[in-house]
């Protein structure tokens, strides 16, 4: 039968890292981008849990719990920014956001 | 070996007490068929328009962020909940301090009216 | 690990007392509509006094260094220099917003309690010895920076900028984090003098987790210090955002965002220094040259000082890269100096903003000379300053940046940072040219709307000046203000 160890979870990880960062640079919809943010935070969330497992050392599993306290701040100021777009624009999409120059 | 039966039993029950219900749901019902009951909202009304036409209220999202602003802040409380008896006066003046600033936060909140939907 | 006394808990009371500070700002100011604003800038800048006294007083006799909360934070001399960089900072950039504030319309509770929290989170930063709790610092200032960027937030610009700051500071920030896990993950420690000391058995073990979590970290850092390329984000938060906000990013978050990279890498990274200092070169060498080749070409002024404070970046890590006694306090005097003259520089755009946007093309500078003499001194000698001319804090700053970086051996990329002051000549200069040899149309002598904001002008200038003349007394403060070197 198959071992699950360490590694798996790092490949798993790590994809969902890349997807997360591909997420945010390329997607043009705010809420998408929210989303490809989260899937960065909680791929690092799976390294630490992994990590701690693994070495049996509880300060990566105190480090996941930080994360998500702090993936939810981020992710409410986002949303209050998306919000203050929508309002502003009538739409979530960034293409519109190009007020000057980038 | 002993010791497992009641869960022998309860499980028994719960798998019971699934497939009579599931059973007599399914011998009970009124066989319906047609486009009303494949709605998404079957309720007997006829939806008066697609879901999707509508834009939600800004305030559910409002709404929805302090929930999980709050919601997620309890994560601390279940680690402490568990060390309770190691972490002793230390562990609960430090959480009453950590449940102070929630309540700081939710009075500000207040304050300016997130909470109000009129 | 150890009990934890209650004195350790003291010792953090600077901190602490910003933060409840920071709260009942925001209570006081939800209370009541509009009567706040006066009260809720008083408030704060009392508290700030009263922080800068607790930090003096509380903190001030573990200079020698003191690590506290089972290795959490550290109080040394090297914090106590930043935490006064960040409390100043700070308390100028709340004079700055005043009038800002009042006439935007929005709320001023908020806005001034955004700065406190930020502000509390950069102490944190400061004294962080652990990736845990310098991470958790770092968010604090972040997000309440996101919010101050996007304050004006019926303003396109300014909801622009929050939304480019939010989405390349949270991706910053995960590549960060996940750089830490990596290197947890090598070494099964995060705090700083732990992962020192275990990083050179997990190189040999783990060398591909090592190097691929350090360098991730960097990136982290490089992020928010805005050193090419990772500054992609730098121009248009810094045009967007409201004024007072963008001075405040410019001096405070990028000084934090040193503060922690210099730590990190001396101290907890210490064993791949020959490995880090080849990174730092090549990001101190492209982030000079482009970001002073790409002030050239602007044409709006916050644009301009978006991509000179990049450049400013590039010339601090010549310091950090040179990894001696010299370099670190070059770098503490530097981003001392550099705070007092953006800060300067920024009220004076401040002062300009007759209306929304004004103050920001260069043709808004145009006789100024004649319009105001004040500002336009002012001005130029802020823009000396930046360029690095005598007899300005700028200048000295800059010899002890690259003379520390020519005594470790890095002389080339010391002459890639003189070479780039020359060029930053031009654009700096181009200011002065507009402000005393350009007519204006309009030459009526312009009264300035803000004593307060003129004074804060002054001081800065003063003291711009001072270090120039008289570097002496700084230089010592930050000489025994030093970390231990890798």
């Amino acid at each position: 039968m198959l071992e699950v160890g360490t590694t798996h979870y790092l490949v798993l990880s790590f994809l969902l890292f890349a997807i997360g960062v591909v997420g945010i640079l390329a997607r043009r919809n705010m809420i998408t981008v929210l989303m490809s943010i989260e899937l960065v935070l909680n791929s690092v969330n799976i390294n630490f849990i992994a990590f701690s497992y693994q070495l049996g050392d509880l300060t990566g599993q105190i480090f996941a719990i930080f994360t998500i306290a702090v993936a939810a701040g981020e992710a409410a100021v986002g949303l209050g920014i998306l919000l203050a777009l929508y309002r502003l624009r009538e739409t979530t999409q960034l293409d519109g956001a190009t007020e000057m120059s980038g | 070996m002993e010791s497992y039966l009641p869960i022998l039993v309860f499980c028994v029950i719960a798998a019971g007490f699934l497939v009579v219900s599931l059973l007599a749901a399914r011998l009970l019902r009124h066989r319906g068929s047609g486009r009303t009951s494949r709605e998404p909202y079957e309720c007997g009304n006829e939806a008066e328009s697609f879901a999707h036409d509508h834009r939600f209220s800004i305030r559910y999202y409002l709404i929805a962020v302090l929930f999980v602003i709050f919601d997620v802040e309890t994560i601390f409380l279940f680690p402490w909940a568990v060390m309770f008896d190691k972490l002793a006066l230390f562990g609960f003046i430090e959480m009453v301090v950590f449940l102070f600033i929630l309540i700081v936060g939710y009075v500000y909140v207040w304050n300016r009216g997130a909470l109000n939907w009129a | 690990m150890g009990a934890i006394e209650p004195r350790e808990f003291l010792l953090l009371a600077p901190e602490i007392f910003l933060a409840v500070a920071g709260m009942v700002v925001l209570a006081v100011g939800s209370i009541g509509r509009g009567l706040a604003h006066r009260t809720t800038a008083l408030i704060s800048l009392v508290s700030l006094a009263v922080v800068g006294a607790l930090v003096l007083t509380v903190q001030g006799p573990a200079v020698g260094g003191e690590a506290i909360l089972a290795g959490m934070f550290m109080i040394d001399g090297y914090a106590l220099f930043w935490k006064g960089i960040f409390l100043l900072a700070t308390a100028l950039t709340i004079v700055l917003s005043m009038r800002f504030v009042e006439e935007g319309g929005y709320p001023a509770g908020e806005f001034y309690a955004l700065l406190l929290f930020a502000t509390t989170g950069m102490l944190f930063m400061a004294s962080g010895f652990n990736l845990l709790s310098i991470w958790i610092s770092l968010e604090l200032m972040a997000l309440s920076s996101y919010i101050l960027a996007g304050y004006f937030k019926r303003e396109r610009r300014s909801n622009e900028a929050a939304l480019k700051y939010f989405i390349l500071g949270a991706l910053s920030s995960g590549i960060l984090l996940y750089g830490i896990s990596l290197l947890y993950g090598a070494t099964g420690t995060v705090q700083l003098t732990e992962l020192a000391a275990r990083l050179p058995a997990a190189m040999a073990a783990e060398g591909m987790l090592v190097s691929l979590g350090w360098l991730l970290l960097a990136i982290g850092l490089f992020f928010k210090v805005a050193a090419v390329p990772f500054h992609v984000w730098t121009p248009d938060v810094y045009v967007g955002a409201p004024t007072p906000v963008t001075a405040f990013l410019a001096v405070g978050s990028k000084a934090a965002a040193f503060a922690i990279l210099v730590r990190i890498l001396y101290q907890g990274l210490a064993p791949l220094l020959v490995e880090w200092q080849i990174v730092v070169a090549a990001v101190a060498v492209v982030t000079m040259i482009w970001g002073n080749l790409a002030a050239v070409t602007q044409s709006n002024v916050k644009r301009m000082l978006a991509y000179s404070s990049i450049a400013h970046a590039g010339y601090v890590l010549i310091g950090v890269l040179a990894a001696t006694e010299d370099g670190l306090w070059a770098v503490l005097f530097y981003m001392l100096a550099y705070s007092f003259i953006t800060l300067g520089t920024f009220a004076t755009v401040i002062l300009l903003e007759r209306r929304e946007y004004a103050g920001e093309t260069y043709a808004d500078y145009a006789g100024l000379a004649r319009r105001s003499p004040f500002l336009a001194a002012m001005m130029l000698i802020f823009m000396l300053a930046l360029t690095g001319i005598p007899p300005t804090g700028g200048f000295f700053g800059k010899v002890y940046l690259f003379a520390a970086a020519v005594q470790s051996g890095w002389t080339w990329v010391a002459v890639v940072g003189v070479l780039m002051s020359a060029v930053s000549l031009y654009y700096y200069m181009g200011i002065v040219v507009y402000m005393y040899l350009r007519d204006a149309e309009d030459d009526t002598p312009t009264p300035l709307p803000s004593r307060l904001l003129a004074g804060a002008i002054g001081l800065c200038a003063v003291i711009t000046v001072l270090l120039g003349i008289l570097p002496g007394p700084i230089v010592e403060l930050a000489k025994a203000s030093l970390l231990q070197l890798p």
